[in-house]
């Protein structure tokens, strides 16, 4: 028993020592997201058949940075000179239920507001809503992305940091998870719009790692994410 | 493939249950009323995913995140703790019951699996029982083997109904717990669904089985 406990103890000092997890994110000084681009992408499976093709567009209004991923379903507001998010909604679909989560960020709190609708009636807009809740989050003191600008706000990081660390706020399970993005060496790729140059990042989420490509030119437009199962791959833009 | 109505899915968990616990049942010379605090006690015990379980799991995930550990022993280290936490939640007042003797009418041996199915009741239920979603029957036969898992895991936690075979018991629950959690999300993406579920319900018998055994041999 005594070997047991000892065991344990020393697995538990060796977690807490191995990673300090500071938050590092830091976006590059002169660099901001386009102002206006239209971004298309392939969605490609496993076996490299192509399903479908998704767009993601910017647009700077006075507001601040529109975002929104088509295949998604999301679109979301950042503040255009610190890209912190201000607010966003995303649509998916569960269990016979169509749900509409929406993000609303305050100086000190970050909400989320969760709609939910029977499927055959979500086209209806007199329909009720099943479920109608708020819930929120007090905001980290250190530095956080939004889950849905993760990816697209990668092109205003600063490159030459080789690694990332920050919170990822996911509106699904209103929670913030700890994500350490791992910026590799220049590596030639090549997608659908032809062959370039790009920074490989590793997101790393614990016990999930994805991978995504940035074009090493400016405005470093993100090339391929790779989640695992699905892959984007940049057709044109 | 049709989703189990509610009222089929609760008469498969208490049937589960109920051939869980016959084989203690029939051997225990008492069965009084002392086994129904265990089986509650058992069904409380689920609050400890929530409230111990979660929050160390998340604080391991953070704790992982950017480090050189290979993602094989970042699963281990993750999902650890489901078997540490709910062997512990599940055989604790059963454990303290068979320490001090406290029969209440019921035979010590009846204690760990009587908390067992009470835990693996309470879990389909949380899970499976009351999703509003189409569940199936994969999930719900799923299910049955897992509370007939749970009520040999906590019979074999507690030795049997024996004090001092807490000591090996207890470790061995928790290692068999995470092991079989950690076989299944390491296989989820490889194998089909059916042979999942036949390992799943091939340790599910193997330890009730052992645990049966082990309630009926003597110190």
């Amino acid at each position: 028993m005594k070997e047991i406990i000892i065991i344990l103890l020393t697995i538990i000092v060796m977690i807490f020592t191995m990673n300090a997890g500071e938050n590092t994110l830091k976006f590059a000084e002169d660099h901001a997201l386009p102002e206006h681009d239209t971004l298309f992408y392939g969605l490609y499976d496993a076996s490299d058949i192509k399903l479908i093709e998704t767009i993601i567009v910017y647009d700077l209004t006075e507001e601040g940075v529109w975002i929104t991923d088509f295949i998604n379903e999301s679109e979301i507001l950042l503040d255009a000179v610190t890209l912190k998010p201000i607010s966003g909604s995303k649509m998916f679909h569960n269990a016979g239920q169509a749900i509409i989560i929406g993000t609303l960020v305050t100086e000190d709190s970050i909400y989320a507001h969760l709609l939910a609708k029977n499927e055959k009636d979500a086209a209806d807009s007199t329909a009720p809503f099943q479920h109608n809740e708020t819930r929120s989050l007090p905001i980290p003191k250190s530095a956080f992305l939004h889950n849905d600008q993760l990816l697209y706000s990668f092109p205003a990081i600063d490159f030459t940091q080789k690694r990332h660390d920050f919170k990822l706020f996911v509106p699904a399970s209103v929670s913030f998870i700890d994500v350490a993005a791992i910026i590799g060496k220049p590596e030639k790729i090549t997608t659908p719009a032809g062959e370039f140059e790009a920074y490989p990042v590793t997101f790393d989420f614990g016990t999930v790692k994805q991978k995504a490509w940035y074009e090493l030119e400016e405005p470093n437009r993100m090339l391929i994410y790779d989640n695992g199962t699905l892959q984007y791959r940049f057709e044109k833009g | 493939m049709e989703a189990v109505p509610y009222w089929m899915r609760f008469v498969v968990f208490l049937f589960a249950a109920s051939i869980a616990l016959t084989p203690f049942l029939i051997s225990s010379r008492k069965i009084g009323f002392g086994w129904l605090i265990s089986l509650f006690w058992g069904a409380v015990s689920l609050f400890s995913i929530h409230l111990l379980q979660v929050p160390l799991q998340n604080f391991l995930t953070s704790a992982i995140v950017g480090s050189n550990i290979p993602m094989w022993a970042r699963t281990a280290i993750v999902i650890f703790p489901s078997g540490l936490i709910q062997e512990i939640a599940k055989a604790v007042l059963p454990a303290i019951l068979i320490a001090t003797k406290a029969r209440l009418g019921t035979s010590s041996k009846l204690y760990g699996p009587a908390a067992g199915a009470g835990f693996g009741i309470a879990e389909a239920i949380w899970l499976v029982g009351l999703h509003p979603g189409a569940i199936g029957a994969v999930a719900i036969l799923e299910r049955f083997f897992v509370i007939i898992f749970h009520t040999g895991l906590t019979a074999l936690a507690v030795g049997g109904g024996k004090s001092k075979r807490i000591y090996w018991g207890l470790p061995a629950a928790i290692i068999i717990h995470a092991g079989l959690n950690y076989t299944a999300v390491s296989l989820i993406s490889t194998i089909d669904i059916w042979s999942l579920e036949i390992i799943i319900a091939a340790v599910s018998l193997a330890v009730w089985i052992v645990s049966i055994v082990i309630s009926k041999t003597k110190d």
